[in-house]
C-alpha cells in the first residue's frame, strides 16, 4: 500500500508523462481522492509552467555568416596545417639522409686516414727492415706467388711446389738483384713477380715440417742463394715481418 | 530541398549545401544553446556544433531527422563546455531529493521576471536534466527523439526528465522563496 510519500515521489514522472504505465492509473486515481497529493500535482504543474514565460533566446544578428566565415578560415588553417605537417614530415627524412651521407663522409675520411697512417707506419717499419736485412746481405724477400691446394705428401704437389717457387714475388731490399733474377733489368718494384733461374730446386726445402702452411719466406742473398725463413726461426722471422704481405 | 539532400550535398563538400543547412538550423541551434549553456556560450557552441556538421557529415544517419542529428551535435559541444562526461546513465541513476513544500505566492507573476526566474533555475540545473527539460520544454520532442539527440535508451532520458522537473520545481521555490 503505498502512501502519500511514495506518491509524491511519483509526481514529476506523472507530470512529465514518463511515469510507468502501470503505475498511472493508481497515481490518477489517488490524486483524485486525496487533496494534498492533488495540491502537490498542481503545483508541480504551475512551476514547470514558469518555463513558458522563458523567452526565446534571439540569435544575434549575423550568427549564419560568422558560422560560415569561421568554417572557411577553419579549413584554411587545417590545410596550412596539413601543408606544414607535409614539410615537417619531409625534414625528418632530409635530416635523416643528410646525417647518413655526412657519417658516411666522416667514415670514409676516418678509414682513408687510418689507411694512410698504418700505410706510413709500414713503410717507415719495410725501410727499417730494409736496412737491417741489406746488412746481412739480404738483396730481395721473396715469396711463393701459388698457394698450394693439393695435399703435401702427393708427389704431385711436390712436384707442382717446385715448379711454383721458380715464380715468386720478390721485394727487393737492395738497389739490383743478382742475375739468378729473371728480368731483374732496370728499376725493381717491391712485390713484383721474377722467375728465379736457380740451379735446382734444392733452395726450397719446403715439406710439411718446414713450409708451416705456406707461409714462409725467401731470402734472396747478394750472392744468388736462397734461404728459407720459416716462423720457427722466431729472430729472423720477426726481422722480416713487414715484408710479409700476407702477415 | 529536402534536408537528407542537402546533408548529401555537404558530405560532397558543397558549401552552397552547408550554407543552406546554417540558414535554416542556426536560429534554433542558438536559442536551443543559449537555454542550455547560457547566453555567452550560445555561439561558440553553435559554430562547434556546425563545425562538427560540417567534417562529420557521414555521421548523420539518414532516417533521422536533420534537426536532431544537429542537437545532438550541440548537445555535445555543450557538454563538453559544461565538463560532462557524456555517462546520461551514471546521471540518470543520482538521488533525487523530495519535493519541497509548495510556495506559489512567491512565483512572480510577472511574466518577464517569471522567466528570468526560470532561466536561473535551469541553469542551476544538472547538464544532464537541464538538456532533457529544455528539449522537452521548448523543442517539443518525446522520450525517443530526446534519446536520440543525446544518444541514450528511453529509460536514461525518461529518469532524467522526471528528475529535471523535480529539481526544476524544487529550486525554483528555493530561489522564490529568497
Amino acid at each position: 500500500m503505498r502512501t502519500c510519500e511514495d506518491f509524491e515521489k511519483l509526481l514529476p514522472a506523472y507530470v512529465a508523462g514518463v511515469a510507468d504505465p502501470a503505475d498511472v492509473a493508481e497515481i490518477g486515481e489517488h490524486i483524485g481522492d486525496c487533496q494534498p497529493c492533488m495540491e502537490d500535482f498542481q503545483r508541480i504543474v504551475r512551476d514547470l509552467g514558469v518555463l513558458k514565460s522563458w523567452r526565446e533566446p534571439v540569435a544575434p544578428d549575423g550568427l549564419a555568416s560568422r558560422v560560415l566565415e569561421r568554417l572557411a578560415d577553419a579549413e584554411e588553417r587545417r590545410k596550412s596545417e596539413v601543408r606544414g605537417a607535409e614539410i615537417a614530415v619531409d625534414e625528418p627524412f632530409q635530416n635523416t639522409f643528410t646525417v647518413v651521407v655526412l657519417s658516411l663522409i666522416a667514415v670514409v675520411m676516418f678509414a682513408t686516414l687510418v689507411t694512410a697512417q698504418t700505410a706510413a707506419r709500414r713503410e717507415e717499419a719495410r725501410r727499417a727492415c730494409a736496412e737491417n736485412l741489406r746488412q746481412i746481405g739480404v738483396v730481395a724477400v721473396a715469396e711463393p706467388v701459388k698457394r698450394f691446394a693439393a695435399p703435401l705428401e702427393t708427389s704431385a704437389f711436390r712436384e707442382e711446389l717446385l715448379r711454383a717457387h721458380r715464380e715468386l714475388l720478390v721485394c727487393p731490399v737492395a738497389g739490383s738483384l743478382p742475375p739468378a733474377v729473371e728480368g731483374a733489368r732496370g728499376p725493381l718494384a717491391p712485390w713484383t713477380s721474377y722467375r728465379l733461374n736457380l740451379p735446382g730446386p734444392t733452395w726450397l726445402a719446403c715439406d710439411r715440417a718446414e713450409n708451416h702452411g705456406g707461409t714462409d719466406a725467401n731470402l734472396l742473398m747478394n750472392d744468388g742463394t736462397v734461404i728459407t725463413v720459416t716462423p720457427a726461426q722466431a729472430g729472423l722471422w720477426q726481422l722480416l715481418d713487414p715484408y710479409s704481405p700476407g702477415r | 530541398m529536402h534536408e537528407t539532400r542537402i546533408v548529401e550535398g555537404i558530405r560532397s563538400g558543397s558549401r552552397a549545401e552547408f550554407s543552406t543547412l546554417v540558414e535554416r538550423h542556426a536560429r534554433e541551434l542558438y536559442a536551443f544553446a543559449a537555454r542550455v549553456a547560457g547566453p555567452e556560450e550560445a555561439e561558440p557552441v553553435v559554430h562547434e556544433a556546425f563545425a562538427q556538421a560540417w567534417n562529420s557529415a557521414s555521421t548523420f544517419q539518414t532516417d533521422r531527422p536533420v534537426r536532431i542529428w544537429l542537437l545532438g551535435l550541440a548537445v555535445k559541444a555543450a557538454a563538453a563546455r559544461a565538463g560532462f562526461d557524456g555517462r546520461w546513465e551514471a546521471a540518470a541513476r543520482a538521488e533525487l531529493r523530495a519535493p519541497g513544500q509548495a510556495r506559489p505566492e512567491a512565483v512572480p507573476s510577472d511574466a518577464a521576471a517569471a522567466g528570468r526566474l526560470a532561466a536561473l533555475v535551469t541553469a542551476e540545473l544538472p547538464f544532464p536534466q537541464r538538456v532533457v527539460l529544455v528539449l522537452r520544454a521548448f523543442s517539443g520532442f518525446g522520450i525517443p527523439e530526446m534519446a536520440a539527440v543525446v544518444n541514450a535508451s528511453g529509460d536514461t532520458v525518461a529518469a532524467l526528465l522526471a528528475a529535471a522537473y523535480l529539481s526544476f520545481v524544487n529550486r525554483l521555490e528555493m530561489r522564490a522563496a529568497v
